[in-house]
């Protein structure tokens, strides 16, 4: 599992940490069941601190990418397997809005902000397709 | 990855191999314990209630029913080398190599030595006077050990040789790129397939059965057993997974339980690939292993491994999912840390 992160960038060191198993998880290299390194290992190989990595496995257990047991630490969740599915359409969206020139970050919050009215829109269409 | 697996044998001398071996291994010693058999049961209406099973320093020191001999003779004869015929021909799968061959011949080997060893011990004390001393083992011992070396040999010699290939290089998935300031590291397990543990706890499981009888029945000598079932379990646990990370700082891999482990900094690191490596036709097996061309390596499984080229010393090598991308990290870093090959990385950093 290959894991990056940044000190001097403005982001959050969990974030990047979790970003790093988010990217795995998209490149197939994380498949449901794979175990992720303890995080007394990671924090030690990156030389950072265990609590960092820590924060980072709980946000993905938040997100519903890895399931915490007790004794057998972070495991890749099976709701994760979606995720590569969708590898190759955020690849092309991002390499898309970049010829564009529309940053990542913009297209984050975009996607983001985007969830909120398509749910609201579907909502009213549902009665008119059930009317005629 | 593609259909084609160049560490495999061909289909015809391996279907001679797997034949020859499958009649030295298993064949072999089913003749051979089945004529020892025949001619120990013909025998043990004229045996003594009691006869000695142990030797000790001064000569006998246990005694047993003569039947004794008929399963040490079934056991060590036929059970093992068939028992050792079937882990081999699951381990070494279609790649045939000189470790299957051996295993082959002491197969056989193990049958010769068991029938001449309960034969011998047996026929010294068949016209044996009632309370007459009975003789040393010796005699008896060297020329099984000799039936061992002989049997051993020839079927050793009529196995055919299959010289194993070394496995490709695997060309790497991606170029990792590494931003100014990024600490960038990889890190992942691995461990023996399923199979392989399950193969190797019934291994244990038996070493531990016969340790319990020998120590059980008092037999002189079950506290080596009992030492071999400690050192055979330690040696599964220390082998079986290992923790590997490639770090700025160069190469690292350690059993989970911390030991063995070995360092390479990243200056003594030559170069990184990925290959793709049979344990059996490469390395004779599993584990911790010396190679028959010299690499050294952790070899838990078949397919794709990371080798380390280490300077003025042999390549080291475990196997591990996803070696492509860990051996392109540790190219990068190694490409990164060398002034003289500078300009091959800025190539290389222009374009990104």
């Amino acid at each position: 599992m290959l894991i990056r992160v940044d000190t001097d960038s403005p982001r959050p060191l969990y974030d990047q940490v979790a970003a790093s198993v988010r990217s795995d998880i998209l490149a197939g290299a994380l498949v449901p069941g794979d175990r992720l390194p303890a995080a007394r290992d990671v924090a030690e190989a990156l030389d950072i601190n265990q609590h960092t990595v820590l924060h980072a496995y709980q946000r993905l257990r938040n997100e519903g990418l890895v399931d915490l047991r007790r004794g057998r630490g972070a495991v890749i969740a099976a709701s994760a397997a979606p995720l590569a599915e969708l590898a190759q359409d955020i690849d092309a969206l991002v390499r898309r809005a970049g010829a564009l020139g529309v940053s990542a970050e913009t297209l984050a919050g975009i996607v983001h902000a985007h969830r909120d009215p398509r749910s609201e829109t579907k909502t009213p269409r549902s009665p008119e397709e059930v009317s005629p | 990855m593609t259909a084609h697996d160049p560490t495999r044998t061909p289909p015809s001398p391996l279907r001679r191999a797997r034949l020859t071996f499958f009649l030295v291994a298993v064949v072999v010693p089913i003749v051979i314990s089945a004529i020892g058999v025949v001619v120990l049961l013909a025998w043990l209406p004229s045996m003594p209630d009691q006869v000695a099973i142990h030797w000790g320093v001064d000569g006998a020191d246990g005694f047993g029913p003569a039947s004794t001999y008929v399963w040490i003779l079934l056991g060590v004869g036929l059970v093992l080398p068939v028992l050792m015929a079937i882990i081999t021909l699951a381990a070494v799968g279609a790649q045939w190599g000189g470790a299957a061959r051996l295993m082959g011949a002491l197969a056989a080997g193990m049958a010769a030595f068991a029938t001449v060893l309960s034969l011998g011990s047996l026929a010294m004390q068949r016209d044996l006077a009632a309370g007459a001393d009975v003789p040393g083992i010796g005699l008896v011992l060297a020329g099984s050990f000799a039936a061992l070396a002989a049997v051993g040999a020839v079927a050793w010699a009529v196995q055919p040789q299959v010289r194993p290939e070394s496995g490709p290089t695997l060309e790497p998935r991606q170029a990792v790129r590494i931003a100014e300031g990024e600490r960038v590291v990889w890190l992942a397990t691995t461990s023996m397939p399923r199979a392989a543990v399950s193969a190797l706890l019934l291994l244990l499981f038996a070493l531990v059965a016969l340790a319990a009888f020998m120590l059980g029945t008092g037999v002189q000598g079950g506290w080596v057993a009992a030492v071999v079932v400690v050192v055979v379990a330690f040696a599964m646990v220390a082998t079986t997974a290992f923790r590997v990370r490639v770090t700025p700082e160069g190469f690292a891999a350690r059993a989970l339980i911390g030991w063995p482990r070995i360092t390479i900094p990243l200056d003594e690191v030559e170069s990184a690939r990925a290959v793709d490596v049979s344990p059996f036709g490469e390395f004779g097996g599993w584990g911790w292993r010396i190679g028959l061309d010299g690499r050294t390596g952790i070899v838990t499984r078949r397919g794709s491994a990371i080798e380390v080229e280490r300077r003025g010393r042999p390549p080291f090598l475990v196997t591990i999912d996803g070696a492509e991308e860990a051996a392109a990290l540790l190219q990068t870093f190694v490409d990164r840390a060398r002034p003289h090959g500078a300009h091959r990385t800025d190539q290389g950093k222009a374009t990104s």
